[in-house]
C-alpha cells in the first residue's frame, strides 16, 4: 500500500518534469527555428515538415529525461525518509514510476516515429538498417522495431539509474569530481587504446566476437538477427536493476 | 503498550566514535528530554532511531520489530530535525498534502489552527521561510501526524520567546488530548524542565543519566558550607563537581543523602536544578572551579 502512495508521489512530480522536457525540446526544435526564420527574413526556407521530421531526437529526449529523473534520487530520499518511508519501498516506488514513464515516453516516441517521421522521411532507423530482413511480415517487423526501441531505452535508463544510485551516496564534492573525472578517463583511455591498436597492430578478436554476437551478426548468413540483442538488453537491464537496488539500500542522510 | 528499544547502538564517522553502546528503552506516553553538549551524539542517535543513517552496530526496535527498512515501524515516528528535508521550491500546503498521503492521515483542523496561532501562511514556499518559521512549520506537522513517537531535535531553533512559550503550551495541550511519546533534544534545559517527565543525558557518546525528572531532582543537591564541614558530610557520596567561593565550598552531589548522617549547622543543602546538574555531569574539566 505504501509503495502505491510513493509511486503516486513520485509519478506526479516526475511526469510534470517529463512534460516540461518535451515542451522545452519542442520549443527549441520547432518554435525557435521559426522565430529565427521570422527574425532573419528567411521564412520561405522554413519547413515545418523538415523540423518535425527531425524529431527522431524525441527518443533521446525521452530516454535521457527519464534516466535523469530516475537517477537523481537523493532529494526524493530525503523527503520520503522524513515521512517514514523505507528504502525498499522507495526503490519499488521509483521502479514503478520509471516503468510508467517509460511506457508513456515510448508511446510518445512511437507516435512521433510512426505518425510523423515515417510519413515524412520513411522508415529509417538503426533497426531497419540492420534487421529489416529478419521478419518478412511488415506489421510484425514494425512491432519488433518498437519493442527493440523500448528495450534499448530501458537498458540506458536503468544503467544511468544504477550509476545515479552509486553517485547519490557520495558527497557533492565527490560527485562533481566523479562527473568530471569519468569522461576524462574514458576519453584518455579510448585514445590510448586506439594508439595501442594502431602502433602495435594488436588484434582484439574477442571484443569483435562479443560485439558481433550481441548485434546478432552471422558471417555465414551475412545477416543480422535481433534476438541476441533483445536477450542482452533484458539481461543487462536486470543486472543494472540489481545494482540499483543494492545501492538504494545504502542510502542515508549525508553530513552536509 | 508500545516501547522503542535502542539496543547496543554505536556509531563511528571514520575513526571518530560518536556513540558508544547506547541502551535505552522509551516507554509510551512520556516526554523525554535528551540533553547533551554540542557534538555529544544526540542528533546522530535520533537519526539512527528513524533509520535516516545506519548505526555502526546495534539496532532499534519498536515493540520488538526492527525499524530498519520497515515502513510499519518507521510510520510510527516523526523526527523534526534541524536539517531541512523538504524542498525549498514546494509550497507548505503541498508538503502537507504529500505528508498526509504518505503517512495516511494528518489532523487538518490542528494544522490550520496552529498555522493561525503562529501566524504562518501555508501558501508560502518552504524556501522563503525564516529559520524560525521553518521550525514552526515542522512543529505543526509533528503535532498533527498520527504517530506514536514524536522526536524533536532542537525544536525551538530560531523561535522568539513568544513563539517558544506558545510551542510549549501547544505541546502540553496536544499531549494531554492525545498522549504519546515525545523525545525532545534541546540545549534550553531550563525551558523544558517543567515539561519533561524523564531525562536522558548523553555525554561524549555515552548515556550518563537516564531517569525520571522526579528521581533526578530528588538526588541532585548542592552542599554548601566551610570546606572541612562539607568534605566531612559528603564523604562516600557521588560528587559530580564543586566550587570554592572564598572560604566556602559548594559540592554538587548526585546521590541519595544518608538518613543517618547529621547535617552540620554550618552546612546548607539546596536542590540542584536540572541545568546545574547537566553542567556538572557533562563538564569535561571534572567540575572543579575556584572563584577566589
Amino acid at each position: 500500500m505504501k509503495t502505491n502512495r510513493v509511486t503516486k508521489y513520485l509519478f506526479k512530480k516526475q511526469f510534470q518534469y517529463l512534460l516540461m522536457a518535451y515542451a522545452i525540446f519542442f520549443i527549441v526544435n520547432t518554435v525557435w527555428p521559426l522565430l529565427l526564420a521570422l527574425g532573419s527574413g528567411t521564412l520561405r526556407y522554413y519547413s515545418l515538415s523538415n523540423e518535425l521530421g527531425n524529431t527522431s531526437y524525441f527518443f533521446f529526449v525521452t530516454t535521457f529525461a527519464i534516466a535523469y529523473l530516475s537517477s537523481a534520487t537523493y532529494e526524493n530520499y530525503k523527503f520520503l525518509i522524513q515521512n517514514g518511508i523505507s528504502r525498499n519501498t522507495f526503490f519499488r516506488g521509483q521502479i514503478q514510476t520509471t516503468g510508467l514513464l517509460i511506457l508513456i515516453g515510448s508511446l510518445v516516441n512511437e507516435i512521433d516515429y510512426w505518425l510523423i517521421i515515417v510519413p515524412i522521411k520513411g522508415q529509417d532507423s538503426i533497426y531497419t538498417s540492420l534487421y529489416r530482413y529478419f521478419i518478412s511480415n511488415q506489421i510484425f517487423n514494425g512491432l519488433f522495431e518498437t519493442v527493440l526501441r523500448i528495450l534499448t531505452s530501458t537498458a540506458v535508463i536503468v544503467s544511468l539509474m544504477a550509476f545515479g544510485s552509486i553517485l547519490s551516496l557520495l558527497s557533492k564534492r565527490a560527485q562533481r569530481i566523479t562527473l568530471i573525472a569519468i569522461p576524462i578517463i574514458l576519453v584518455v583511455g579510448a585514445v590510448f587504446m586506439i594508439r595501442l591498436f594502431i602502433t602495435t597492430h594488436l588484434q582484439v578478436t574477442w571484443l569483435e566476437d562479443v560485439f558481433t554476437f550481441i548485434i546478432g551478426y552471422s558471417k555465414e548468413a551475412g545477416r543480422f538477427n535481433p534476438i541476441p540483442l533483445v536477450v542482452t538488453e533484458v539481461l543487462w537491464s536486470g543486472f543494472m536493476l540489481f545494482i540499483t537496488k543494492i545501492f538504494f539500500n545504502k542510502k542515508q542522510l549525508k553530513r552536509e | 503498550m508500545s516501547v522503542l528499544d535502542i539496543n547496543h547502538v554505536g556509531k563511528k564517522f571514520g575513526d571518530k566514535v560518536v556513540l558508544r553502546d547506547i541502551n535505552l528503552r522509551l516507554s509510551e506516553n512520556k516526554i523525554y528530554g535528551v540533553l547533551g553538549r554540542n557534538g555529544a551524539g544526540k542528533s546522530t542517535l535520533l537519526n539512527i532511531m528513524t533509520n535516516r543513517i545506519f548505526p555502526s552496530n546495534g539496532k532499534i526496535t519498536i515493540d520488538g520489530e526492527p525499524v530498519d527498512n520497515n515502513d510499519a515501524q518507521l510510520s510510527k515516528m516523526y523526527l523534526m530535525s534541524e536539517i531541512n528535508l523538504y524542498r525549498d521550491s514546494d509550497r507548505l500546503s503541498k508538503i502537507i498534502d504529500d505528508t498526509e498521503m504518505l503517512y495516511g492521515n494528518i489532523d487538518r483542523e490542528l494544522v490550520n489552527d496552529l498555522a493561525t496561532k503562529f501566524n504562518l501562511d501555508l501558501a508560502q514556499k518552504f524556501g522563503k521561510l525564516s529559520t524560525g518559521y521553518r521550525s514552526i512549520f515542522k512543529l505543526i506537522i509533528a503535532m498533527s501526524l498520527p504517530v506514536e513517537y514524536v522526536l524533536l531535535d532542537e525544536p525551538v531553533l530560531g523561535l522568539d520567546a513568544n513563539h517558544r512559550e506558545l510551542f510549549y503550551s501547544v505541546l502540553l495541550e496536544s499531549f494531554s488530548q492525545r498522549p504519546r511519546t515525545f523525545v525532545i533534544s534541546t540545549h534550553l534545559i531550563e525551558e523544558i524542565t517543567n515539561i519533561i517527565s524523564d531525562v536522558i543525558v548523553i555525554n561524549q557518546g555515552e548515556v550518563v543519566l537516564n531517569d525520571s525528572v522526579e528521581n533526578v531532582t530528588a538526588k541532585a543537591v548542592a552542599v554548601v558550607g566551610p570546606t572541612s564541614a562539607v568534605d566531612q558530610y559528603i564523604m562516600g557520596l557521588h560528587v559530580i563537581g564543586h566550587e570554592n567561593i572564598g572560604q566556602l565550598k559548594a559540592s554538587y552531589v548526585f546521590d541519595e543523602l544518608p538518613d543517618d548522617r547529621q547535617i552540620p549547622d554550618t552546612v546548607t543543602i539546596t536542590p540542584l536544578d536540572l541545568q546545574k546538574l547537566f553542567i556538572n555531569l557533562t563538564d569535561y574539566t571534572g567540575g572543579a572551579k575556584d572563584e577566589n
